[in-house]
């Protein structure tokens, strides 16, 4: 997400909010080169090829829709329960239903946290010490107060409470139409050290902006594997009572022509089948994971499709690699209490066997896992569901976490705080560019380039929220 | 918004493109030079007059959002009535090509046969719409699915009985225009059915998509009116069962419905000019509305449930296509603030409707929103301002003082003279990548694909994994099957920003998997829902197997019915290639070659672009 200029504090304009004008710079410095060559041409920076695992993951799993996050992680000490209870009303959570957490190190105003009681996985791995939570976080452009919000300050992130934007901005650090993510960007960093550059970012859930970067585009593929087109492999498939049209299928599906957008459909079909040849090559023979992962549960389908893939990373002379995984269905207008339980047990669930597949392939310090959403919901009820809001909490999961804690600033319990804007909708206290950099600077982004990932970091005087050995 | 090739940075191959745009006079005289966008202006002098309904022209420049007054009539319901004015008809034009007719049915429908493109020649473009205008629904998809049977608990809460009525309405009813803007409104007031839809899933998305049909040719301001009051958006989007601020628990209304209408069916985030392009002030685009506004309308949608007076059974599931009904103590009789307008307290719900409703379709963003949207699903991802500006105008009023009038601007859009630009005359990214549900329909369309037992009972598509990963009425949320800014990354369409919405569904498992879809279903059809082997929507390719021995003429056939002769001489060569070794003796030898030519057209990249 860099290319945004940067803002300046005492300055009234807000970054780029139309989110254009700065790939086409950017397509300058790079040379414009386009996403295919690194597949087509020779593979870049070979000399990196690994023997040695110098290797290091980083996951977004993605919660579409604004993850309730007043659910997920509740107050259960008395007086603060009391306060959710009031506020939440036909939505709150049983007290005694709730799975604590025991962190050392005390929060203020005696917060004492519990998951849903779905959350069992993720209790268990908070408590172990290998995930830690980050506190109201959220899109910030620079330190922002209620009284800033209120008197409409220039520098707040637009869009706010809009889902599409919301996303983007978390994915992208400006609006929806926004070419770059942090994740693309992440991996335009470390590029040069993958030899299979084209793996380097990875969705299982589609095109994901937050994947796009100036070298890298996200490769998409399904939690089922690897598909590989019939007739592509060229006189060799068996297509229509013969070999004649398989000799010109790769041919005919995957030249150019002269429109753009041809050539961008054509450009996704030449990386479907190289992809394929080389990962199905590379995933042959491998043994089926040890680790179980439910089957109904969508993330973890998800989930452990990246677990295989990361096995072969060094078949693939892979050193760095972003994946993208995602869960739809928390936008929560309605049947809160039935729907999002289940849903969010669904997360814990697949998190718990993804570390537990990571520790089986011995890299659990070498791969972490995050969480993202579209943005908090309201503390208040609608009736049976909550609205989109802003701030919100998130997990941080892997062996390189430092774990069983709480990082940002906990936010007072209730409604009408000094970080309610309205029906307990959060001011974060702790920007996603915060968030993004320490993670960039645990995946190796030199401390020069964190502006790249992170553009709004500039304005916050804690760079490192410090949750990362 | 600039937009021009950038020869420094394209392939090798778009320079070349490039360059013969710009310096080869090879074209007619009305051919545009680029920089395509700045020109358009000089289509008047280039003698390619407005059409009548498209008169108007380009707005001037936008002030703050204009009421454009509260008399402004709209129009009846009267949905099987040709809705377009009888406006002078200009010099007739010369029968159009069998090209230009196909070409016409791909924007205008989902293509055709022999036959279709003979009845736009016949009728002429103009006339071929009026002709379709006038039209009737021929059976509602509520009362098919009550015909077929599927009004048994045993369909509760399933998609399959739409998933049906959806082949039917899109493969076998002759009324394809309203259809095919059906479907374009399906992708912009986006009710899915991904999530179950109350009781009776089916049945409520069918009732939706009669409501889409019934107006889409009709006015826009009755069909706000019918989706705001309709159960399946209800349930979609939480207005069902949302109540009145309630001080004691705190309890607000749900503001999803309120939000959703504001930014994505009706005006969006940011103001625009007329031409569609964002208005700016001190540079920046200014937003159209804030939280607080959201709030205020979310109190208009309180009060709403299913109405409780109609008897309703799985066998009668009548519910599912009356309106919602107000239920008074739980509407919110406080004040409703939003853009502007202050509905006073103790405004009663029917009345509040009505007035926010009219402010919203007051608001200057709705003609190039809706507009551009329109444009952008039947035509190109990228029209020019001046065409939005164009259509704009048409939306405001129709000629006859009438604002909303979808028929006109749908037959606005289509005669406009940047949809009808031949290729020739097409800057280079002009065009919209076919959607893959659209190219099986065309499939069906072209190649009369019937259901033998008329019951239409294929399976879904909406599946990534099993399928093509797209399906009607079936988005995988409120924001639809991709965005309209979308762009695919470090491509020659984000270098000279442009986009291309469609591709958003395209990754390396969905091209793949189309592919392999096609090969499925080219030579057999469409399986049955339930039973994979049974093939329940089948082709008929006579026709076509008639010219097995001819590859050439087999691939012209295609090559004018699917994509209106837009396939490459090097695209048809490797095709001819293919299919001329391929036997022609054997049992099978003129099926293998027929079904081998269309799953070839259908899956080139030549085709993937409809220009």
């Amino acid at each position: 997400m860099n290319g945004l200029p940067k803002m300046v504090l005492s300055g009234a304009k807000s970054p780029d909010p139309a989110g254009d004008g700065l790939t086409r710079r950017r397509f300058l410095q790079s040379g414009a080169s386009l996403s295919t060559a690194a597949w087509l041409g020779s593979l870049p920076q070979l000399a990196h090829a690994a023997n040695t695992d110098d290797y290091k993951a980083l996951v977004c799993v993605f919660l579409m829709g604004g993850n309730d996050h007043h659910n997920t992680l509740v107050p259960y000490d008395a007086t603060n329960y009391s306060l959710y209870q009031k506020a939440r009303a036909d939505v709150a959570l049983p007290q005694d239903s709730l799975l604590p957490l025991l962190n050392d190190t005390p929060l203020p105003y005696g917060l004492r946290f519990g998951l849903n009681n779905t959350m069992q996985g993720m209790q268990t791995l908070f408590n172990q010490g290998q995930m830690a939570v980050l506190l109201n976080v959220g899109p910030l452009y620079a330190p922002t107060t209620l009284a800033d919000y209120q008197g409409r300050a220039a520098w707040l992130p637009p869009k706010l409470f809009s889902h599409n934007d919301q996303q983007a901005i978390w994915q992208t650090g400006a609006l929806e139409g926004h070419h770059n993510g942090w994740g693309g960007d992440l991996a335009d960093e470390v590029y040069g050290r993958n030899t299979e550059a084209g793996f380097s970012c990875i969705s299982l859930q589609g095109n994901s902006v937050f994947l796009a970067g100036d070298q890298t585009s996200g490769y998409g593929m399904g939690d089922d594997g690897v598909t590989r087109i019939q007739g592509s492999n060229a006189g060799k498939d068996w297509m229509f009572g013969g070999f004649e049209v398989s000799t010109v299928l790769t041919d005919l599906i995957s030249t150019p022509s002269t429109h753009p957008m041809q050539q961008a459909y054509c450009a996704v079909t030449q990386k479907a089948i190289r992809a394929e040849k080389t990962l199905s090559a590379a995933l042959a023979g491998e043994p089926e994971l040890a680790t179980a992962f439910d089957a109904s549960n969508s993330l973890a389908s998800q989930l452990k499709m990246v677990a295989k893939l990361i096995r072969i990373r060094q078949k693939l002379g892979m050193q760095r690699q972003v994946f993208f995984v995602a869960l739809g269905g928390f936008d929560t207008h309605d049947g809160l209490l039935s729907t999002h339980g289940p849903l969010i047990g669904k997360v814990s669930s697949a998190l718990a066997s993804f570390y537990q597949a990571t520790v089986e392939l011995g890299v659990a310090s070498q791969v972490t896992t995050f969480t993202a959403s579209d943005f908090g919901r309201t503390l208040s009820c609608n009736g049976n569901g909550s609205d989109h809001g802003w701030g919100s909490h998130h997990f941080i999961l892997g062996g390189a976490v430092k774990g069983k804690a709480f990082y940002g600033t906990a936010p007072q319990m209730g409604l009408g705080t000094p970080n309610d804007t309205g029906q307990g909708r959060l001011l974060p206290s702790t920007s996603v560019d915060q968030y993004a950099a320490t993670l960039a600077r645990w995946f190796g982004v030199p401390e020069t380039q964190l502006g790249h990932v992170a553009p709004h970091l500039v304005n916050f005087t804690q760079k490192d929220l410090g949750f990362m050995v | 918004m600039t937009e021009h090739l950038n020869e420094g940075m394209n392939p090798p191959i778009s320079t070349h493109e490039t360059s013969a745009v710009t310096d080869c006079p090879r074209h007619s005289p009305v051919r545009l030079a680029p920089p395509f966008l700045q020109q358009v202006g000089l289509w008047s002098l280039a003698g390619m007059a407005l059409t009548a309904c498209g008169g108007g022209g380009n707005a001037g420049p936008a002030t703050s959002p204009t009421p454009s007054g509260p008399g402004t009539p709209t129009l009846p319901n009267t949905p099987t009535t040709p809705t377009t004015p009888d406006t002078p008809s200009p010099p007739s034009p010369p029968a159009p090509t069998r090209i230009e007719a196909s070409r016409f049915l791909q924007q205008a429908a989902f293509g055709g046969n022999d036959a279709d493109l003979s009845r736009v020649q016949q009728l002429g473009l103009s006339g071929w719409i009026d002709a379709q205008q006038a039209l009737p629904v021929a059976v509602t998809g509520w009362d098919w699915l009550m015909q077929q049977g599927y009004n048994s608990s045993d369909y509760r809460f399933s998609d399959q009985p739409m998933n049906a009525m959806m082949w039917h309405e899109t493969m076998a009813q002759p009324d394809v225009l309203r259809k095919r803007v059906a479907v374009a409104l399906s992708e912009l007031f986006v009710v899915s059915a991904r999530q179950s839809i109350g009781e009776m899933t089916s049945f409520n998305m069918a009732h939706y998509w009669d409501l889409l049909n019934q107006y889409a040719l009709g006015s826009f301001r009755d069909l706000l009116e019918k989706i705001s009051t309709c159960p399946a958006m209800g349930y979609y989007l939480n207005s069902l069962g949302s109540r009145k601020d309630d001080p004691k628990t705190g309890r607000k209304p749900d503001e999803n419905y309120a939000r959703e209408l504001l930014q994505l069916f009706t005006i969006g985030l940011v103001e625009l000019n007329p031409d569609g392009t964002a208005r700016l002030r001190n540079g920046q685009p200014i937003e159209t509305y804030r939280n607080e506004d959201v709030m205020g309308l979310a109190r208009v949608f309180t009060g709403y449930d299913l109405d409780d007076r109609v008897f309703d059974t799985p066998e009668r599931p009548e519910v599912t296509r009356v309106p919602m009904a107000l239920f008074p103590n739980r509407h919110s009789m406080l004040a409703k603030s939003f853009l502007g307008l202050t509905i006073p307290a103790n405004t009663e719900g029917s009345a509040s409707l009505k007035l926010a409703l009219d402010h919203i379709f007051r608001h200057a963003n709705i003609a190039p929103f809706v507009s551009r949207h329109l444009i952008q699903r039947l035509i190109t991802s990228n029209p020019t301002p001046a065409y939005v500006g164009r259509m704009s105008a048409v939306f405001n009023d129709d000629g006859h003082g009438v604002r909303g009038n979808l028929g006109a601007l749908i037959k606005a859009i289509l005669l406009d003279p940047e949809a009808r630009l031949v290729p020739d005359q097409q800057p280079a990214h002009y065009g919209k990548l076919r959607e893959p549900m659209l190219r099986l329909t065309q499939w069906a369309r072209t190649f009369g694909a019937t259901s033998a037992d008329g019951r239409f009972a294929a399976g879904g598509t909406y599946s990534s994994r099993w399928s093509i990963g797209q399906g009607f009425l079936q988005a995988p949320s409120v924001f639809g099957f991709f965005r309209p800014s979308y762009t695919p990354p470090n491509s020659l369409l984000a270098q000279n920003q442009q986009v291309a919405p469609e591709l958003q569904l395209c990754d390396e498992n969905t091209v793949s998997k189309y592919i392999n879809f096609m090969r499925q279903l080219v030579p057999v059809g469409l399986r049955k829902h339930d039973d994979w082997p049974t093939v329940v929507i089948k082709p008929d390719y006579a026709q076509e197997l008639a010219l097995a021995g001819k590859p050439a003429e087999l691939l012209a056939r295609l090559n004018l019915l699917l994509c209106a002769n837009q396939l490459s001489a090097r695209t048809l060569s490797l095709m001819t290639t293919a299919l001329t070794r391929m036997k022609s003796t054997g049992t099978d030898w003129q099926a293998n070659r027929v079904h081998a030519a269309i799953f070839m057209v259908m899956v080139c990249p030549d085709y993937m672009v409809q220009r």
